[in-house]
């Protein structure tokens, strides 16, 4: 049965069959004549029709008709699927992004069970870690999980045979990669009783690119000792190539034991203040997540009445795993930039299908005498439209399958965009896999649809006696002249949102970059280091500072140089609470966090803060000094208002240690994040708070490659085995993840959207007006023989046009006022209704339409007369 | 007089039970053994046929006529047989429950 049906689609046998059943209605009209049988050619279609229907052959011959139409029509072809192309492509790069960034799951066992802690001191926006003691007391008892694995991730200087490599690594408890179901590729993975076990012999699991690019996939690595921040540790073994730790977005380079964190300093296994683990459990079987969060709640609570010092004001909420990359987020900014994303890339596609919809209009015109005859001669309407909706379904997928190459090439300038200057080791994979593929999939079919809906409802009503009759005049109806003025309101329309979204970021990024950020950061150069890696100690770690300061400062043509823990918009800072002296807090209220940095006295030089009151740290303020801090004038407006605060004290973290007095009050300048308004911010001194990990920042009007090369050189004389990082000017620097990078990155990709759109807009209305004047080439005629002037039909073609950009444009303003609220989260320094952006692209878009519907227009003001008449 | 939807299938069949015959002779046959009440066009059978054909209710088959003319002949299949009683009791099923429902003509509807 199934054979009798799937031979009908061998062509051949389709030929034989269509052969033998002429032959036997020819035969049946000898014995009785064609009057008795009636309209044979309907029975042959109907009969046609019934094997067809019952078998895949329809489609077949659907899709082989198709094809030959396209064949025919190169031209035709080609326009389409680029245009195609371009839409589906946009949409699918982008959703790749989406993909590899959200939606792609860690390659582990069940991986949607996962719930990544999120703790929160109360009033605090941002998330923080788990001490070890807490991870351990919500691990023992909440219920709504099987397991719970804690890890911190690392910058750690790794040495094996010799020179010292910095890598990413994740300090990892011993259930870690049992709870995920991982394998190794190689040797063992961490056993529970090395992880955390104070005083075990520290081993090392390398990452599986970390093992190819460093040890040349070596596998006689395994048990080779390694040292690791000048501590000896021995390798045991290699993960598997395609996971990539839990810290997601980045690869781990190698996972270490977490008891490793001890080894400087034990109180690690026991202080609740030390916050340094990240936490995932994995929801038990038929547990929800609200029942998971319920029950961490719990225990959040319970660890507040026990150990209020600490754990008093902490909170405990939870995400699935993949809302929390990279970390937690309660503002969801992420999810927000994501829908505004894929919503432009709509709005391209649309733009597309508009154009293409445009294109199909004008080809129906040869198309509509043909589904006229086919009609006439008995075909079904179905039928019919089942053959247009293949054709446009077709055309979708050639056009899709184009748009997922494309969407590759646009998917490698992404992540050349996308990837931040200050994480290189940030790992964007936009490879596509079955989702995006599924996505792109179905945005070629929604396109089919969207392009196919206007022929086919036209083949669904045609009316065979007007089209037949009147011949083709009869297209350019006043009906038909309507829905090709709706194609192009809603072109124009749809790209002044999409220009006007990619305006607005692009003035926000332009508002960030004119912003006053408070320092100079002009001929400065960082060069980041961290003497942990090389296993030093205090004492010798300020021996170094201050011999390298001073060579450094040695250097000709340098200006200043200072160490500082955060460079300006450094993904990396202090928060701590404040407590001020004198001031109990209420009950109840919880006490404020602030950013403050560690730094030489010498920062204010080197990056031109100016100290408003009081003075500088200087040589006088060190260990053995009270100790002291520098607030900024928005700190001193928040904590003491209209008082001096020079002379004042507080304390960070805990009400118990030391005060801190406030010596000087230097000008505000933005370290966190460029946000117009200025946050509370505090220094304190490097030689009072020791800290290994610390940039040079050296002023000096020489260029900067000469100066790096000899400051490189003058680390290398002091500690050879020193590796150094993130080396490049400041200006460069403000372009990082905390800085410029997202501004940039919603600039760029919403440009090149807009680009795309005005680009499709411009050829769509350079064509629609010109089949529209081809169109009319008869009516102008008369026009004309009844005394029009060529200056006439000029103003009454281009009057039209006009009156319909302007129609689409100012549509497309009140949209985009309507909307633009949904971005205003990502801009700064300008408003969401920015007159200035609003004009501009109305004046850009209207404007380049108009010079595209103005060719057409004179072309069709000189035409000639008897031309004109005759034209048929 | 029209064609109940659905039935020209069943008649077909029915007609092949006598043996087999060409498409304009099924409809002959149809037209005949109803008494000329039943008009079968031939657009709406020639379709049926290759619909059965397609189910292997019926096959067909080059055969010279009796007016030595060359035709193609259709005869019912084994499972057409089959298909024919199940539609032959269905059918009967269905004009019982017709008649029950409408009973005597409305004239004579006791008051």
């Amino acid at each position: 049965m199934i054979w009798r049906r799937l031979k009908h689609l061998l062509p051949s046998r389709r030929r034989a069959e269509e052969r033998d059943m002429q032959e036997e209605l020819d035969a049946l009209v000898q014995i009785a004549g064609e009057r008795e049988l009636g309209n044979l050619t309907l029975a042959a279609e109907n009969a046609r029709e019934t094997w067809q229907w019952t078998s895949l052959d329809a489609v077949v011959a659907d899709v082989r008709y198709a094809f030959r139409g396209l064949r025919k029509n190169p031209g035709f072809a080609a326009v389409a699927i680029t245009t195609l192309a371009v839409g589906i492509g946009a949409n699918t790069a982008i959703f790749s992004v989406v993909n590899s960034l959200f939606l792609r799951p860690l390659p582990v066992q069940d991986p949607y069970r996962l719930v990544v802690l999120a703790p929160r001191e109360r009033g605090s926006s941002e998330f923080h870690d788990l001490s070890y003691p807490d991870y351990r007391d919500y691990r023992a008892h909440a219920g709504a999980f099987s397991d719970m694995l804690g890890f911190a991730v690392g910058m750690d200087g790794i040495a094996v045979d010799q020179g010292t490599h910095q890598v990413l690594t994740s300090y990892v408890t011993g259930n870690y990669f049992s709870m995920l179901g991982v394998r190794p590729a190689l040797g063992r993975f961490i056993e529970p009783a090395e992880a955390e076990t104070p005083g075990a012999a520290p081993v090392l699991v390398l990452g599986y690119t970390c093992w190819q690019r460093q040890f040349n996939s070596d596998p006689g690595v395994i048990g080779k000792s390694a040292r690791l921040n000048g501590h000896a540790v021995m390798i045991v073994g290699v993960a598997p190539e395609q996971f990539h730790g839990t810290f997601s977005l980045a690869e781990t380079d190698a996972y270490l034991p977490v008891g490793m964190l001890a080894i400087e300093d034990s109180s690690f296994w026991t202080a609740r203040g030390k916050r340094e683990l990240r936490a995932i459990a994995r929801l038990k079987p038929g547990m929800s997540l609200k029942q998971g969060r319920a029950s961490l709640q719990v225990i959040a609570r319970s660890l507040a009445e026990q150990y209020p010092d600490t754990n008093k004001y902490t909170s405990m909420e939870a995400y699935p795993e993949w809302r929390a990359r990279p970390q937690p987020d309660s503002a969801g900014s992420w999810p927000a930039m994501v829908g505004i994303f894929l919503t432009l890339a709509f709005i391209v596609l649309l733009v597309a299908c508009v154009n293409l919809a445009s294109i199909l209009r004008a080809r129906g015109n040869a198309r509509e005498s043909e589904m006229a005859v086919r009609s006439a001669l008995g075909a079904a309407r179905g039928r019919l439209v089942r053959q247009l909706l293949t054709e446009n379904v077709l055309l979708a997928i050639v056009g899709g399958a184009a748009g997922i190459l494309l969407s590759t090439w646009i998917s490698m300038v992404l992540s050349s965009i996308c990837t931040p200057i200050d994480l290189p080791m940030v790992r964007l994979n936009f490879r596509p896999d079955w989702r995006v593929f599924a996505y792109a999939f179905g945005v070629a079919l929604l396109a089919g649809l969207m392009v196919g809906l206007g022929p086919m409802r036209s083949a669904w009503r045609s009316n065979l006696s007007i089209v037949l009759h009147e011949g083709g005049r009869a297209l350019s109806g006043s009906r038909r002249r309507n829905r090709r003025n709706v194609l192009v309101v809603t072109q124009v329309a749809a790209s002044m949102v999409l220009l006007i979204a990619a305006g607005l970021l692009v003035r926000s990024l332009e508002g960030a970059q004119r912003m006053n950020l408070g320092f100079d950061p002009h001929h400065v150069l960082n060069l980041s280091m961290d003497l942990h890696q090389i296993g030093y100690d205090e004492s010798r770690g300020k021996n170094f500072y201050g011999e390298l300061l001073a060579r450094a400062r040695a250097l000709p043509g340098v200006e200043s140089a200072a160490f500082v823990f955060s460079v300006p918009f450094f993904h990396d800072r202090f928060l701590s609470t404040v407590h001020i002296e004198g001031r109990p807090l209420s009950p109840g209220a919880a006490p404020s966090d602030v950013s403050y940095n560690v730094i030489d006295p010498a920062l204010f030089q080197t990056l031109r803060i100016p100290i408003l009151r009081g003075r500088g740290f200087n040589e006088a303020d060190n260990e053995t000094a009270p100790p002291v801090a520098i607030v900024s004038q928005a700190m001193a407006e928040r904590f003491w208002p209209g008082q001096d605060p020079v002379g004042k004290r507080f304390r960070i973290t805990k009400p118990t240690n030391p005060l801190l007095e406030v010596v000087g009050v230097a000008r505000n300048a933005k370290f966190v994040r460029p946000t117009p308004e200025a946050e509370p911010y505090f220094y304190v001194p490097l030689s009072q708070n020791y800290t290994a990990r610390m940039t040079l920042q050296v002023r000096s009007s020489r260029p900067a490659e000469a100066l790096e090369r000899e400051v490189l050189h003058e680390i290398r004389a002091l500690a050879p085995d020193l590796p150094t990082y993130d080396v490049r000017t400041m200006e460069e620097s403000l372009g990082g993840t905390m800085g410029f990078f997202l501004f940039r990155v919603g600039a760029d990709l919403a440009a090149g959207l807009g680009i795309l759109a005005l680009f499709l807009t411009i050829v769509g209305v350079y064509g629609v007006s010109s089949y529209a004047a081809s169109q009319r080439t008869h009516e102008i005629g008369l026009r004309m023989a009844l005394g029009a002037t060529g200056q006439d039909i000029l103003r009454m073609v281009l009057g039209e046009g006009l009156r319909l950009i302007g129609t689409g444009v100012l549509i497309g303003l009140g949209i985009a006022l309507a909307v633009s609220r949904a971005i205003s989260s990502l801009l700064v320094g300008v408003s969401a209704s920015d007159p200035m952006t609003y004009t501009a692209v109305s004046a850009l878009l209207g404007g380049l339409a108009l010079v595209a519907g103005y060719m057409p227009a004179r072309r069709a003001m000189r035409v000639d007369v008897m031309v004109a008449l005759r034209h048929e | 007089m029209e064609l109940l939807q659905g039935t020209l299938d069943m008649l077909t069949l029915r007609t092949l039970l006598f043996g087999p015959l060409h498409g304009y002779g099924i409809a002959k046959a149809i037209r005949s053994t109803s008494n000329e009440m039943l008009e079968i066009e031939f657009g709406s059978l020639y379709p049926a046929l290759k619909r059965l054909e397609a189910k292997g209710w019926i096959a067909s088959k080059w055969e010279t006529s009796e007016h030595n003319r060359r035709a193609k002949y259709y005869r019912l299949t084994h499972a057409g047989r089959k298909q024919l009683t199940r539609e032959h009791s269905k059918w009967t099923e269905f004009v019982d429950a017709i008649t029950r429902v409408m009973g005597n003509a409305p004239g004579e509807v006791e008051r």
